[in-house]
């Protein structure tokens, strides 16, 4: 094999900033989304408050476990990048424990959520704001698994040898979509958790 | 494993190339090259644009006398029928008929070998045909946007499908959008900065990503509607049953700013043509180009949604209303200016010029009427003015579409399609939508409410509606005529030079059709935004 | 210093932001509400107020990452590479796996309305796309040689590949014949055995005869399966749910055509 591929071309150099520019607008399109269901729960929260309803029952959102979550994504905001770095140092072992960390901390983030979902004991058929709860979290945990596969994707490709100190778009574009999943959770975080 | 340790000498020389196209079926599900994945596009938005318009013109049927005449069997089967008609106009016709037409030409025109993400624009192309045949049929099933009058079990899960197939499109729309939106940003040949990117592939970016901003708003309304028709306890849909609010929560795609969004490519395609036909360069380039931009900017939508809250009687949403009539006057007015500095054509004039200009008198005719629509007093929200307008985006956007398709045709099918039968076809199309846009319009001052089957209880906009049933199936023998053409050019093709028209931008530099990867050698550096004016190609000129 | 994609994504910024402040008092924000994001003060209409600022923040990113790329000018990007002149894209081989994600995506729409193991279909064919088309973007960018590059990718792939679909075939083929034996009369069960059985061996004498096929036939066979899982699905929607599960004592001969389309659409 080693004899074979050596004598090969290498492969053609090809645009760094490609991956980048098309992650932006797709992370841009998932903050959209992401800003459309929002508005709708903010609108219909402000709407209940006014007409002097209860949003959420006394006491059920804690900030705690969310705040876990909070400090669990900004420590994976510096692992994504310490990936990003490491592969443009072209160091590898580092750049492959660095996103593994990555993927542990949305696998972490994941559970936690799904540990205040359960703990909070919402229906889904409940009250609007109950629903609504469901509809915020859940579009986020989609988005959420799918910075996870894009992180595991682009490790996949790391493992086989490719990406490196100028060609590090692939990880750098999984880093952006990574930090605008984070946005939106600190974004939740504000409209569900702190200001309940 | 081992060639990752030992990589490929870096001193040889790529011989890469893509493997020989094998052709037929498997070339459609399988192609990496642009232009092929960009007829998936045109072909299936041209069958869809056939679809939509018999639809069109069996609502304005049904509209003529609700009593008397029962086409579609029903209150709720006239409801699903008159909302299909106006998402797939909008989101299975104009939009991908010109994310087709860029997922083509854009490419050649910045003088790239190859859209960015080919295989993510080919499952963009295919995921648009089945999110599509997903809606269609599940409308006729039964389902559709919510319902007027109740709806059993099945229809309740054909009406989820139907949200979930409109998602698909949109998806798949932001997906072929973001492929094209990329090329533009990142895939420009040596030398052309943003500023002489060509005004087509300038305004898909603009249109891109206004898009880009609006869509998923529209696919959080969806994911909310269809969660809580599938588990909630209704409140979002008129519990029990899915009712009118289905439609009104999305209903703003469809109106005033969003539906804008739709037609802006319009300025990009006219302001393409006219320099060629006038065989000189666009009086103001860059001029053209904020216009694009600020058409774009007062196109972004989702923040209007009347169904949370109706402020359209707002100032920012007069504004909005108003301001967007000033871009596409002052681009008409740029493009007229170019069409006076050069070389106007004499005689009959080409099908793609008429198609440009009559696709901008359109846009120019809906932006009007939309400025009109918001001024409160004429109290025009909620009548067949909605319809008036959106019929006027619409026509402006399946005619420009169509404009660009006559002019680029050589690139996009490598022949030329008539132009005789095109330029009657344009024309009867542009009549066909002046007068669906201005009978609806008309109908409106007259207080002839929108959806509802109702009559309009004024002699005037019983005549009104008469005519816009006529404009209706004017518009259809338009498209018939236009696709007609084009089926024709494919029974007899006629031969296509290069360049036929005297092009400015890369594409035409290209053989007819052009082969994969383009261009036969990289173009030289560009110097302008029309390149094969530049008489000398040298190295001068920055990249802005 | 400000490259044109800026300016327009700053332009945008700017009056989305304009326009959110703007809408926010015009529609009964309070205070400074509309100019702190609702700290202090109502923001008025919150479904545009947020929408508005939310294009405004996804507009400054676009600009902010923009200008860092300086457009993404191939000067630029050359510049960035430390070499003279930059293609502007590199070869991508045709594959099947975009348009079977398509379908996946399609089977997974389906399978939100028909139930839980459509969904499944559709997630497993999307989650194995995503494994394929990422093998696939590596394998392009492997070497200079396509046709290296395939037989490399050949090299990884195959053996997952392969017992992979032969599992998913022999699955896909069971769960058919099983639902159609199951809701056929007992003399329809032996028809159907019979003419699956011939098709089979037919398929095999085929294959044996020409291991080579055509790749339009493959071709046809991919579109024939998408088709066969959206159809299926759709007339399943349409039709009503049916009880896939059920195995009563009750197997009614005018139930057999139902379940016989439930079949397919399981494929």
């Amino acid at each position: 094999m080693t004899a074979t591929t050596t004598q090969l071309a290498a492969p053609a150099i090809r645009r760094p900033r490609t991956v980048l520019v098309g992650t932006m607008f797709a992370s841009g399109a998932a903050l959209m989304t992401y800003f459309g269901v929002l508005a709708v729960y903010v609108s219909e929260r402000a709407d209940a408050r006014d007409a002097g309803e209860e949003w959420f029952p006394e006491g059920v959102i804690e900030l705690g476990p969310s705040g876990w979550i909070f400090w669990t994504l900004v420590l994976a905001a510096f692992t994504v990048q310490w990936a990003v770095q490491a592969i443009r140092n072209d160091d590898r072992p580092n750049a492959y424990i660095a996103l593994a960390l990555t993927g542990m901390f949305g696998a972490a983030v994941f559970n936690q959520l799904w540990f205040i979902i359960n703990d909070t004991g919402f229906a889904l058929a409940g009250t609007q704001g109950q629903f609504l709860f469901f509809v915020m979290t859940g579009t986020y945990i989609v988005f959420l698994i799918g910075a996870v596969v894009f992180l595991a994707l682009t490790t996949m490709r790391a493992l086989f040898g490719q990406f490196g100190p100028s060609q590090d778009d692939g990880v750098a574009a999984a880093a952006m979509f990574w930090h605008a999943v984070s946005v939106m959770y600190w974004v939740t975080w504000i409209a569900i958790f702190v200001t309940k | 494993m081992t060639m990752t340790e030992s990589p490929p000498s870096e001193a040889a020389e790529s011989s890469a190339a893509p493997l020989p196209a094998v052709g037929g079926l498997y070339d459609w599900l399988t192609t990496s090259d642009h232009k092929a994945i960009g007829r998936i596009w045109l072909r299936f938005g041209a069958l869809s644009l056939l679809f939509f318009s018999v639809i069109g013109v069996l609502i304005s049927f049904e509209r003529l006398d609700a009593d008397a005449i029962d086409v579609f069997g029903g209150v709720n089967s006239y409801f699903q029928m008159w909302s299909l008609y106006r998402f797939g106009i909008v989101l299975m016709v104009a939009i991908p008929l010109f994310v087709g037409l860029a997922t083509v030409i854009t490419p050649m025109q910045v003088g790239s070998t190859n859209i960015a993400f080919p295989r993510a624009a080919l499952a963009a192309a295919w995921g648009y045909v089945l999110g599509s045949l997903i809606t269609v049929i599940s409308v006729l099933s039964g389902g559709g946007w919510g319902a007027l009058d109740g709806v059993s079990g099945d229809e309740a899960d054909a009406i989820r499908l139907t949200l979930l197939g409109t998602g698909m499109v949109m998806v798949s729309i932001i997906l072929g959008t973001i492929c094209v939106a990329t090329t533009v940003v990142s895939l420009r040949t040596s030398g052309m900065g943003l500023t002489k990117v060509p005004l087509f592939a300038w305004s898909m970016l603009v249109a891109g990503s206004v898009w880009v901003l609006t869509l998923p708003v529209a696919i959080a309304n969806i994911a909310i509607l269809y969660i809580d028709l599938s588990g909630g306890a209704g409140l979002f849909v008129g519990a029990p049953n899915p009712s009118f609010d289905v439609y009104a929560q999305l209903a703003w795609i469809l109106d005033q700013p969003a539906v804008y969004a739709a037609a802006v490519p319009v300025l990009g395609v006219a302001g393409s043509i006219i320099p060629v036909v006038a065989k000189g360069r666009q009086v103001s380039h860059e001029a053209m180009m904020i216009l694009i931009g600020l058409a774009g900017l007062l196109a972004i939508g989702g923040w209007s949604q009347p169904f949370f809250g109706d402020e359209r009687d707002t100032l920012v949403y007069i504004a909005f209303g108003v301001a967007a009539l000033v871009p596409v006057l002052a681009s008409l007015g740029g493009n007229g200016a170019t069409l006076v500095a050069g070389e106007a054509p004499v005689g009959i004039p080409p099908a793609h010029m008429v198609g440009a200009l009559g696709s901008m008198l359109l846009f120019l005719a809906a932006t009007a009427a939309g400025a009109l629509r918001v001024i409160d007093p004429l109290d025009l929200i909620g009548t067949t003015a909605d319809t008036g307008v959106l019929n006027l985006v619409a026509v402006a956007a399946i005619l420009g579409a169509l404009g660009g398709w006559w002019f680029w045709a050589p690139k996009t099918d490598g022949r030329l399609f008539s132009g005789i039968q095109g330029l009657g076809a344009m024309t009867v199309l542009l009549l066909g939508g002046v007068l669906l846009g201005a009978t609806d319009m008309i109908a409106g001052f007259v207080d002839t409410p929108d959806v509802l089957l109702a009559s309009a209880d004024d002699s005037l906009g019983d005549a009104m509606i008469v005519l816009s049933m006529v404009g209706s199936i004017v518009v259809l023998l338009g498209v018939l005529g236009a696709l007609g053409a084009i089926a024709l050019a494919y029974v007899k093709p006629g031969e296509a030079d290069d360049d036929p028209w005297g092009g400015h931008t890369l594409e035409w530099a290209t053989a007819t059709p052009p082969p994969a990867g383009n261009f036969a050698e990289p173009p030289a550096r560009v110097r302008s935004e029309a390149p094969l004016l530049d008489e000398t190609p040298g190295d001068e000129g920055g990249e802005s | 210093m400000f490259t044109t994609g800026f300016k327009f994504f700053f332009g945008l910024t700017i009056a989305l932001t304009i326009g959110a402040v703007a809408y926010g008092y015009s529609t009964g924000g309070e205070h400074v509400g509309p100019v702190t994001l609702g700290w202090k003060g109502g923001v008025g209409d919150h479904v545009g107020y947020l929408v508005l600022i939310g294009g405004a923040f996804a507009s400054a990113c676009f600009a902010g990452i923009i200008v860092a790329f300086r457009d993404a000018d191939p000067a630029a990007q050359s510049h960035y590479m430390g070499v003279e002149a930059i293609a502007p894209t590199t070869p991508v081989t045709g594959s099947f796996w975009p348009v079977i994600g398509a379908f996946g995506g399609a089977a997974m729409v389906l399978g939100l309305v028909l139930g839980s193991a459509v969904f499944v279909l559709g997630l497993v064919i999307c989650s194995l796309v995503a494994i394929e088309w990422t093998m696939d973007a590596w394998a392009d960018r492997a070497t200079g040689d396509a046709e290296a590059n395939k037989a490399l990718r050949d090299r990884i792939m195959a053996p997952f590949e392969i017992p992979v679909a032969g599992a998913l075939g022999v699955a896909v083929m069971a769960l058919a014949a099983s639902r159609i034996f199951l809701n056929a009369t007992k003399l329809g069960a032996v028809v159907w055995a019979g003419l699956i059985a011939v098709i089979i061996f037919g398929l095999g004498i085929l294959y044996a005869a020409r291991p080579k096929m055509n790749k339009n036939v493959i071709a046809g066979l991919v579109l024939a399966v998408g088709v066969a899982v959206i159809a299926g699905g759709i007339v399943t929607a349409v039709d009503g749910q049916r009880d896939f599960e059920h195995h009563g004592d009750d197997h009614g001969e005018e139930h057999g055509e139902d379940h016989s389309e439930e079949g397919e659409a399981s494929e």
